[in-house]
């Protein structure tokens, strides 16, 4: 998720008034944030702030303008929201950006320390030990064995038999139709081995009606199902 | 004796232990404990000692002696995580000073909505989050994880700690926090 990458690289709004104002060398005072209003508005216009933060961006932006129209008309703040606190919010903040190149020194360094790691332990359960074991009991219990797996080698068998395939069937049917014009299913399902091999002559005859190679016709339920060629 | 026993304890036992559970378990009292600890912290953390004792979060555990990372990261064939974004190391210094602090105050020293970076943090096991029963919300501290990946066997070596975790001016910063989240 894109979004979220950048959220969490985009410096946030104190950063930015940081920024604003260390790049003009002001102190941190409410006078010099007044007077950053303007670019900090710029910085919001230029660059997409991510809408989870726009908020946080927007207190900030109506807390420069107090400042800025407090310090144009000299009006007595509102003693409820005072601007200030941002003044003092940004240095603090700071304190804590500088404090952070300390940690991100550390960080970046290697000097690292390791935790011991905890080894892998296995325990094994302890089973029954048999004793008094012969030959004949090895037998009857590897025969026991493969009477077991025998279902799961039939199996194997099983699916390995060859099995027409629905385009061969296809062709199969088709030929037989345009020599006859005429048949029944009955007719092409009579020379089938299997199950299996109905069910792939009833898949290559509904292939072949979607293709309107043939057109089919069944007059009640079990009855014949006929087959003629369409023309 | 008993710093023996602690010793071996946490020799075996190899992750970060709750002084409370040494506590507990060995029947002692927190000064018996403290007093041992502070015994294996002076012998152990020494620049010729190979194994350090790192606190942190009330618990302790031996460590690697960071100054030689690198050969034994060499040796263990680890390599240095992902950097950090500036958002997340803002949120993780204010943690490491701070902590435990809530989420609000993050935000009120940020200014910024820090849910993501938080969630990103836990998930690099750098912090860890617990319920604060007084604060009825989630309390955030560093994590020995991250302690061991500054190098640092404890906080309050780094520099400024106290004057951080004493300064007035965020205390009463915070102090104004519910304005903040209307």
């Amino acid at each position: 998720m894109a979004f979220e990458v950048k959220l969490e690289t985009f410096d946030g709004p104190l950063h930015v008034l940081l920024e604003l104002i260390q790049g003009e060398e002001l102190p941190i005072t409410e006078v010099s944030l007044g007077s950053v209003t303007q670019k900090y508005l710029e910085y919001m216009n230029t660059h997409d702030v991510p809408p989870e933060e726009l908020a946080d961006f927007l207190v900030v932006a109506t807390k420069l303008l107090l400042l800025k129209s407090q310090a144009i008309l000299p009006i007595e703040a509102e003693p409820e929201e005072d601007p200030s606190t941002l003044a003092l919010q940004l240095r603090l903040y700071k304190e804590f950006v500088d404090a952070s190149r300390t940690l991100e020194e550390r960080f970046d360094s290697t000097n690292w320390s390791f935790e011991r790691a905890t080894p892998d332990v296995v325990r094994l359960e302890i089973g029954e030990v048999v004793t008094n074991l012969c030959a004949e009991d090895l037998r009857e219990a590897f025969s026991g064995l493969l009477k077991r797996l025998e279902p799961f080698f039939k199996l194997q068998t099983a699916a390995l038999e060859r099995v027409v395939s629905v385009g061969e069937r296809l062709q199969e049917i088709h030929e037989a139709i345009l020599s006859r014009t005429k048949m029944t299913f009955r007719q092409i399902a009579s020379s089938g081995k299997s199950k299996v091999d109905v069910v792939i002559s009833f898949l290559a005859l509904l292939e072949l009606v979607k293709q309107r190679v043939v057109h089919v016709v069944q007059s009640g339920v079990f009855d014949e199902i006929e087959i003629k060629r369409v023309d | 004796m008993l710093t023996t026993t602690i010793e071996a304890v946490l020799f075996a036992a190899a992750k970060p232990i709750k002084l409370s559970d040494l506590r507990k378990h060995l029947d002692l009292s927190e000064e018996v404990v403290r007093e041992a600890i502070d015994d294996i912290t002076r012998r152990f953390n020494t620049e010729g000692s190979g194994i350090h004792l790192m606190e942190q979060n009330g618990a302790v555990q031996f460590v690697s002696n960071a100054s030689v990372g690198e050969d034994v990261a060499k040796f263990l064939r680890v390599e240095a995580s992902g950097p950090l974004t500036r958002p997340s190391l803002e949120t993780l210094t204010i943690i490491v000073y701070r902590g435990p602090i809530t989420k609000p105050e993050i935000e009120m020293i940020r200014g910024v909505n820090c849910s993501l970076i938080l969630r990103n943090l836990l998930i690099r096991g750098f912090i860890l989050e617990e319920q604060d029963k007084e604060r009825l919300q989630p309390v955030y501290r560093v994590s020995h994880e991250f302690l061991q990946a500054i190098g640092v066997n404890r906080l309050d070596v780094l520099p400024d700690y106290e004057a951080f975790r004493t300064n007035e001016k965020i205390a009463e910063l915070l102090s104004r926090e519910p304005e903040s989240d209307v």
